[in-house]
């Protein structure tokens, strides 16, 4: 029988290769928030953070010797861990000893990493619209070279002027979208350049603002968990160190041998919850593109 | 924002529409100054039920 040239005889004769000793992965998006913002990974529910929310009253007069008291007061500030992030999968015994692959190991990776962007997705959305400073773009945003110097010299207004070195380190996060004015704008200033990705996002700094580059898509306006964010068409600007996240433990996960099945059932999870202090919310700027 | 979706004032399902006023409440709740909230509502960000709200 003649079928030597045929799609279907060539697939099983010639001989084929695989390009690397694992699965491929799905594109991994950085991951910022760790990058700017505290982690707290401790094993606590709630991170407690009071604060002064009424000052005494100053006053100046002409010498009389006398005073009138005013009341001061705190208020309590906290950040509680109220979410969770979960990955379940199955993994067959059949599956683990004859696929040419490992898949527990891949299939863990793809969890973790799985796990990791949604508690990164939840911090930076979260941490947003914490912020009470707010700004609205030129029109076109980020995308308009001419802008750039703009935006950023107005955002770092908005946070400089107080003590104790708190306008240090600003940064931004930006979606992959708009980094088109940036781009250009580093034409034209010298603006120095490196490979978003492998730095978690990092692409370098713009007037002294550090630059992070997340994937177009993660400020959202959704429910994500306990939060409901408006955060689309959002971008994020503040100074790094003064949000907090807890992420108790970080990333854990289980492997269980259940009924009814051959192989594992294989869970990863995490716990999250993210806070501005209200005394620094202002210095978290909301900005809208226009 | 998309133009072809349905605008809160032209639905004629209340449920959904009842929904997603629901689902702004909560939202504006949440924000420690709801004035931007309010400021995002006034520029019709939110004019527009999305899709996931059924």
């Amino acid at each position: 029988m003649s079928t030597f040239n045929t799609q279907n005889s060539v697939t099983f004769t010639l001989r084929h290769k695989y390009f690397q000793n694992g699965l491929q992965q799905v594109l991994q998006n950085a991951l910022v928030s760790e990058q700017i913002f505290k982690v707290d990974r401790s094993d606590l529910k709630t991170i407690e953070n009071p604060y002064i929310s009424t000052s005494g009253t100053i006053t100046q007069q002409a010498v009389a010797g006398t005073y009138t008291i005013t009341a001061m007061a705190t208020t309590e500030d906290s950040l509680a861990v109220a979410d969770e992030v979960i990955v379940p999968t199955h993994i067959f015994d059949f599956e683990t000893r004859t696929a040419n692959f490992d898949l527990m190991a891949n299939f863990l990776d793809d969890m973790m990493y799985q796990v990791a962007y949604q508690v990164d997705k939840f911090v930076l959305n979260k941490q947003l619209s914490l912020a009470t400073g707010t700004y609205t773009t030129p029109a076109g945003g980020f995308t308009t070279a001419a802008n750039i110097p703009v935006i950023c010299s107005n955002l770092l207004s908005k946070v400089a002027g107080y003590a104790g070195g708190l306008a240090a380190s600003p940064f931004l996060v930006i979606e992959s979208t708009d980094i088109v004015g940036f781009a250009q704008a580093q034409v034209a200033s010298g603006f120095s350049y490196a490979d978003a990705a492998l730095r978690n996002g990092f692409m370098t700094s713009y007037m002294g603002i550090d630059i992070y580059v997340i994937r177009t898509g993660t400020f959202v306006t959704a429910t994500i968990g306990t939060l409901s964010a408006t955060n689309s068409g959002r971008r994020l600007f503040g100074l790094k160190n003064l949000g907090l996240f807890a992420s108790p433990r970080g990333i854990q996960y289980t492997e269980k041998e259940v009924s009814l099945k051959t192989g594992r059932e294989v869970v990863a999870w995490a716990y999250v919850g993210a806070k501005i202090w209200a005394n620094h919310a202002p210095l978290f700027v909301n900005i809208t593109l226009a | 924002m998309a133009k072809d979706k349905e605008k809160v004032e032209n639905t004629t399902d209340d449920s959904r529409k009842a929904k997603w006023e629901a689902w702004l409440e909560a939202a504006r709740a949440q924000r420690p100054d709801p004035t931007i909230f309010d400021m995002q509502r006034a520029n019709g960000e939110f004019d527009t039920i999305p899709d996931w709200i059924q």
